[in-house]
């Protein structure tokens, strides 16, 4: 009995674990372009977004072709959006950036029904990764797997990024307080045009998990994690890109717990709890779990 | 922003602010009734107009006048519509049309005008208890807050079946014709204005114009805020209910991201600072809209038709939005109202602000350079 719940457990971990790293992708996002420019981009969804079309589209070509001139795609179209619509009102305030991310995000949808409809799009690039394998009894799947391993890479590829070239000390620095960064040498420009290259990244990244997941395009489809990025951010502090990844991890692990725990009336309501969360750190922990320190205001 | 005087200022001004009300209500009666003497699409698209300005005038009041970004206002927009459209429904429709509702609602009966003002109350009530949380937070972290409470009262108004009849909504709404909600509109901007008029809301005023200084002189700011809060989530409850009577239904998808999406371009377009502003955004989204879904629908001007992809109309307004508030990041009118009297003195002082107005700017720019 004790072992069945272990394994029980155990099992329940892996999902939480994989649904964490998925989470903390979108997270990363968007905390990564926050923590340069203080802008919460409600658009980053629309990345994801652009970077499943382009693998509808281009159904057929071989595996690497095609996670090349994804990633190239939605590179491009996350550098253009700071280009054409960021960049110019770089120094309002953090409110407007939100509407104007907002505004950004609602063009983009709207262009993805122009373009392909609104209809869902069938699109099976799984190919092998569909089974599941076992080890010591515990069934864990493929696709969980694969996004793990593929998170934790990316974490430890980040990490390095940022400790050991010398654009990633200055976005770092940017970070830490913008101002003092440009002053000293930094281009505010080329800081933020990386902390959005890098986010189209993990956009692409997580498109093609999320394909490879749900086997469907639809113009709406980057909603959702644009929101549970959103939540993970706030929760684990904005700014932060620790925070971000650990925010992540915790609304996975909390969606697979609320998912177990909650009597099950109340779980159509899982959403609203979380979001009462949200709201609860918003004004107990305006910081986050872990506050960075570019957000303390100073006078 | 206020220019204290010992002596009471000349009959002009003080009939100037007047003007603004009257200019702005005969803008909006005009185009109304205009829109009204079209073709029956057209008199549809006139009625939601009517409900859009209700709704960005009351979101205004709170945005506007206080500086705050809300973008949560729509959850007030459904709790008046549910209110209103389970009050108006007669028991015996409730027990054909919607038998698992909750018994107390399922004899709950009200006509029209209680029911909206009903409405209006229930959406307070909830800005009420909401404030207390949501008024302490400032900028960024108040736009977030708020957007969570958006996304909590959507997933309950999806799921709760009792009283929400869930993602289908509650339909067969008594219906009211033009002239009400017309009145209705007039009547909201009145509020919004007469607000504008009192002390109270300068005060609002002075919070969002520099709020250290503000607390400096003694203003209580979570206090006047939750004010121009609970009024604002008042009108925009009274805005729901007019949109439950205008449809004839109710359904979580009108109160959530695109309606919210569209108020909050509508306010930015016009200016979000003026009550001019907002009239004036409102009607030329709606204007827009309008013939970018004509032009979607396939539309003959001259011997072309045009018939433009689904989904254009959407990229004309997000590319409208962005490009105010790339180009004219204070609106198209700035912050300013539209007034009917010029007074020479006024004219000085007016440009005297604006100066103030850059100073302080500079100020700001120069104290986030040191921070």
């Amino acid at each position: 009995m004790i072992v069945a719940t272990l394994h029980s457990i155990v099992q329940d971990g892996v999902d939480a674990l994989s649904l964490g790293s998925t989470y903390a992708l979108y997270a990363l996002g968007i905390a990564l372009v926050f923590s340069v420019m203080r802008l919460i981009n409600f658009a980053h969804g629309e990345l994801i977004t652009a970077g499943a079309m382009t693998m509808f589209l281009l159904v057929g070509v071989p595996f690497v072709a095609l996670l090349g001139i994804v990633l190239v795609v939605v590179v491009a179209l996350a550098l253009l959006t700071e280009r054409v619509a960021f960049r110019p009102v770089r120094d309002a305030s953090p409110a407007t950036l939100l509407v104007t991310s907002f505004a950004v995000s609602y063009l983009l949808q709207s262009l993805a029904v122009v373009i392909f409809g609104s209809t869902p799009r069938t699109v099976d690039i799984a190919g092998g990764l569909t089974g599941s394998f076992t080890v010591g009894g515990i069934e864990i799947g493929k696709l969980d797997a694969l996004t793990i391993g593929l998170t934790a890479a990316l974490l430890v590829g980040l990490a390095l990024f940022l400790a050991r070239t010398s654009i990633g000390v200055q976005m770092r620095a940017a970070a830490e307080d913008f101002q003092m960064a440009r002053l000293v040498g930094v281009r505010a420009n080329r800081v933020i045009a990386i902390s959005f290259a890098l986010s189209g990244l993990l956009a692409a990244i997580a498109a093609f998990l999320l394909l490879v997941q749900t086997a469907s395009v639809t113009p709406t489809m980057g909603i959702t994690p644009v929101l549970i990025a959103f939540i993970a951010t706030v929760i684990g502090g904005m700014g932060s890109l620790q925070g971000a990844v650990l925010g992540g991890m915790l609304i996975g692990i909390a969606t697979v717990v609320l998912q177990v725990a909650l009597p099950v009336e109340l779980r159509p309501y899982r959403d609203a709890f979380v979001f009462a969360v949200v709201l609860g750190v918003l004004v107990l922990r305006p910081g986050g779990l872990i506050v960075a320190r570019s957000t303390i205001t100073r006078i | 922003m206020a220019q204290i005087s010992r002596h009471a200022p000349p009959l002009g001004d003080r009939l100037r602010p007047l003007s603004t009300l009257v200019a702005v209500c005969a803008l909006v009666a005009a185009v109304a009734i205009a829109g009204n003497l079209g073709s029956a699409s057209l008199q549809r698209d006139t009625l939601t107009m009517l409900v859009s300005l209700m709704v960005v005038v009351g979101l205004y009041v709170f945005i506007g006048n206080s500086g705050v970004f809300s973008f949560g206002h729509l959850s007030f927009m459904a709790v008046g519509g549910y209110v209103a459209a389970i009050l108006l429904l007669s028991p015996e429709t409730k027990e054909l049309l919607l038998p698992n509702m909750l018994a107390p609602l399922q004899s709950a009966h009200l006509p029209g005008a209680a029911a909206t003002l009903a409405g209006g109350l229930a959406a307070a009530l909830l800005a009420l208890a909401l404030s207390g949380p949501l008024m302490r937070l400032n900028g960024l972290n108040a736009g977030l807050g708020t957007f969570a409470v958006l996304m909590i009262i959507n997933v309950v108004a999806r799921n709760w079946e009792q009283v929400t009849n869930g993602s289908s909504g509650i339909s067969s709404i008594p219906t009211v014709g033009f002239e009400v909600l017309l009145a209705a509109a007039l009547a909201t901007v009145a509020i919004a204005w007469a607000f504008q008029q009192t002390a109270l809301c300068l005060r609002v005023r002075a919070v969002r114009e520099d709020e250290t200084a503000a607390r400096s002189v003694g203003i209580g700011v979570a206090r006047m805020r939750t004010v121009a809060f609970v009024l604002s989530a008042f009108m925009v409850g009274v805005a729901g209910a007019c949109f439950a009577q205008a449809q004839g239904a109710v359904q979580p998808a009108a109160f959530y991201l695109q309606p919210t999406f569209l108020a909050i371009a509508m306010l930015v377009v016009g200016g979000t600072t003026s009550l001019s502003g907002a009239v004036v955004g409102t009607i030329l989204i709606s204007v827009l809209a309008r013939l970018l879904g004509a032009l979607e629908s396939g539309m003959a001007i001259g011997p072309l038709v045009v018939d433009l992809p689904a989904g254009l109309r959407d990229v004309g307004l997000a590319l409208t939005m962005l490009l105010i508030l790339i180009r004219r990041p204070q609106g198209l009118l700035g912050g300013r109202e539209i007034t009917l009297l010029r007074a020479a003195r006024i004219d000085a002082f007016s440009a005297q602000t604006t100066n103030q107005e850059l100073d302080h700017d500079e100020q700001c720019a120069a104290r986030t350079a040191v921070t």
